[in-house]
């Protein structure tokens, strides 16, 4: 009996596997999806650049340096001590002994060289390796019309270097411009200071003379917009940055922060005070012309436009808490988009559109935060006593912000200083300056406004 | 009735001692009886449990060194002058000296692609495949059957059933056509591979569009584990139209595989991995 019914199971079994294999084919290659990984920084090794002359080798070793602290500054990259190096390649035009560099586990290898012409043109080439493919990636020649323009040669390399590996254009070729504050509590001297994203190079704009607050730079040429006192009143100034001159936007009395651009530059956005009730507006640069886009008696203010234009984002109390907006650009259509606890503030939209970085405070604390344009998906990426003013890097991949320490009871502490910190929420980093710093805005991509310098 | 009464009161005090008094002591010897008698422990792999696996002798590598040899011979030539163009800057990106380069390339070049292929030398493979053109003669059904007359029957001797399985196994063997899956990995081995390549596989955080990012890639491996080649990545239109954030993913899973290597898989079922096809989804890793 038992045998029979095994005997049956047996042909049963063999039937439904006889169709299954008729239906499948025969012999399929093997497939295995891999959706783990690792956000481990990837390992890189920078070699000095190669020059013939002094100056050269010291302009090469320079460079290297700059592009070795750009790449190491974003995270994502493992910049591996010069020391470590076993193969040292004789000149910059010999294959590099891959499997010295595999020793040291670099899986890519930076070599360059320097040229100085007779000109006074500073030429660098650069060439990308692939040391566990045993490839060449690709190579490029970067040129500045003066020696005493190598950061920015090694900025733009960074940039090369960076986007052939992540995929992200580069954000290294840009500058910075934030509020220096210096001096005791009670008598602060402010100046508008503009630097090169790591922290060198700045220049000053303005002579702490007056109060400065809030600058905003152009997302497509060398111009902020910023408010001084220099008048007595708050003002709203427009600055061409390389040649330092400015016009006057307008006097707008109950202003309380500067406008920020629209993605052209051809607009600027903002809010008005009218005896507590706040509302957002638009101006054109060149008619001057002021359209009003919301009308609602609660406060509306701190807006920011879409990389597109179509939409704005704002904050407002019309619910009853601060708590983030979002409307077309002719103020139709506003639906909230933020529901958690906690206020809302200075939300700014992603040059890359995929997110919104967002202040928020609850509970006594700040945090720097970023969220989908449809309010899903909130992630904090800071938290601190006092995390504000977030501005996006070119790229949209990391937000820099102000950090204020609390002041202790002897009236010590308190220092104001700039951070940035990567979308991911990791690689939470101070940047250098030489003082108190806040209100940081970022440029765009220096390469990408040259051209439109006026 | 009265002898019934103190009968029956005894046993009932007996019977309350038995329930409240812990029995450990009257237990010991039976359970020390007990013990001797070995646990019937069938050991059994988990490739049993989730593959229809073959009779014992199909896991002999599949041999066609032929096959697998043949590519490599060609490569070393080719290879020499692809690297001098590669390793020489684009032209329109580098203005100077360019009849430089090529100069000083060759000598190092050969090294380059050349040295894949060498680095992971075939012979070992020859040797542990002696052709067996009788397992090709297999098919589902045969391993199906084989499977089945491998179950010992309860009504059978252990040595019949064993005669039994000898039997049909080698039956299996002659009579019925090919098959291919009786070699396929067992998920804990696949759950292996994935392991390894998470250690190895780093990703740039935070890309945007991570959907569009899922990248393909086609490996042929060496029985000792190591690639035999490089990897071929198989959405070769998306890689060179040139969208960068792809590209980047692509060389990171490229370049994964590359680091990982070499990868432990069983070397008994090496005709089943000997081509794979990897998907590298990054949208988990992302978090979108």
């Amino acid at each position: 009996m038992r045998r029979l019914q095994l005997a049956a199971f047996r042909s049963l079994f063999t039937a439904l596997v006889a169709l299954a294999a008729l239906m499948g084919p025969a012999q399929a290659e093997l497939k295995i999806t891999i959706d783990q990984g690792n956000a481990n920084p990837l390992p890189i090794a920078v070699v000095n650049f190669f020059g013939e002359s002094a100056q050269e080798q010291k302009l090469g070793t320079d460079i290297a340096d700059v592009i070795t602290n750009n790449l190491r500054r974003t995270g994502l990259f493992y910049p591996i001590d010069q020391r470590a190096f076993i193969d040292r390649l004789p000149n910059f035009d010999v294959t590099p002994r891959f499997t010295d560099w595999r020793i040291i586990k670099a899986d890519a290898l930076v070599t360059g060289r320097i040229v100085l012409q007779a000109d006074g043109k500073l030429v660098a080439q650069f060439r990308l390796w692939d040391t566990f493919a045993e490839e060449y990636v690709f190579g490029q020649e970067v040129t500045n019309e003066l020696a005493e323009g190598w950061r920015r040669v090694a900025h733009q390399i960074s940039d090369l270097i960076y986007q052939r590996l992540t995929g992200e254009i580069g954000y290294f070729d840009t500058r910075v411009v934030f509020v220096e504050e210096r001096g005791p509590k009670t008598n602060r001297v402010k100046r508008l200071v503009v630097m090169d994203q790591d922290g060198y190079n700045p220049t000053y704009l303005s002579d702490g003379k007056h109060l400065v607050l809030t600058p905003r730079y152009s997302p497509v040429e060398d111009v902020i917009v910023y408010m001084s006192y220099r008048s007595g009143v708050p003002r709203v100034y427009l600055r061409d940055v390389a040649s330092g001159l400015e016009e006057v936007v307008g006097d707008f009395p109950g202003m309380t922060f500067a406008p920020r651009f629209s993605p052209d530059g051809k607009q600027v956005i903002f809010s008005l005070d009218d005896n507590g009730n706040s509302e957002v507006y638009t101006m054109d640069l060149r008619t001057r012309a002021v359209k009003r886009l919301t009308f609602n008696p609660a406060i509306d203010t701190s807006p920011s436009f879409s990389p597109d234009g179509r939409r704005v984002i704002f904050n407002s109390d019309r619910g009853g808490s601060q708590q983030l907006y979002v409307m077309g650009s002719d103020g139709s259509n506003v639906a909230r988009i933020s529901f958690g606890q906690g206020k809302y503030a200075t939300p700014v939209w992603s040059p890359r559109g995929d997110l919104i970085a967002f202040t928020k405070i609850y509970e006594g604390r700040f945090y720097i935060g970023v969220m989908r344009p449809d309010g899903s998906n909130e992630r904090l990426l800071t938290e601190s006593f006092l995390d504000e003013g977030p501005t996006w890097s070119p790229n949209g991949r990391v937000l820099m912000f102000f950090r204020q320490e609390p002041t202790r009871a002897d009236g010590k502490g308190g220092s104001v200083r700039l951070w940035s910190v990567d979308i991911t929420g990791y690689n939470e980093r101070p940047v250098p300056t030489a003082a108190d710093a806040s209100d940081p805005a970022w440029s765009p991509r220096i390469s990408d406004y040259a051209h439109v310098r006026r | 009735m009265r002898t019934g009464v103190t009968v029956s009161g005894l046993l009932h005090v007996g019977a309350f001692v038995l329930m409240v008094v812990p029995l450990p002591f009257l237990m010991h010897d039976r359970a020390a009886e007990m013990a001797p008698l070995p646990p019937v422990v069938d050991i059994v792999t988990v490739d049993e449990m989730t593959n229809i696996a073959a009779a014992a002798p199909a896991p002999e590598p599949t041999p066609e060194p032929e096959a697998a040899k043949a590519p490599e011979p060609p490569p070393p030539a080719p290879e020499p002058a692809r690297v001098v163009a590669a390793a020489t800057p684009e032209p329109e990106e580098f203005l100077p000296e360019p009849e430089a380069m090529p100069k000083e390339e060759p000598p190092a070049a050969p090294v380059k692609m050349a040295a894949v292929p060498k680095a992971k030398p075939k012979p070992p493979k020859t040797p542990a495949k002696p052709a067996q053109p009788p397992k090709k003669q297999e098919s589902y059904l045969d391993r199906v059957a084989a499977l089945l007359d491998k179950m010992p029957r309860e009504d059978q001797p252990a040595e019949q059933a064993e005669d039994a399985k000898k039997a049909s196994a080698s039956e299996a063997i002659t009579l019925r056509t090919p098959v291919g899956k009786a070699n396929a990995l067992t998920l804990s081995e696949i759950d292996a591979i994935r392991a390894q390549m998470a250690r190895c596989w780093s990703f740039p955080a935070g890309a945007a569009y991570a959907e569009e990012l899922v990248v393909h890639v086609r490996v042929a491996f060496n029985p000792d584990g190591s690639l035999s080649g490089r990897p071929q990545i198989l959405d070769t239109l998306k890689y060179q139209t040139g969208d960068t954030y792809f590209r980047a993913a692509a060389d990171s899973a490229v370049r994964a595989l590359l680091r990982c290597q070499p990868f432990t898989l069983p070397p008994e079922k090496y005709d089943s991995w000997q081509s794979v096809e990897f998907t590298f989804d990054p949208r988990y890793l992302l978090g979108r």
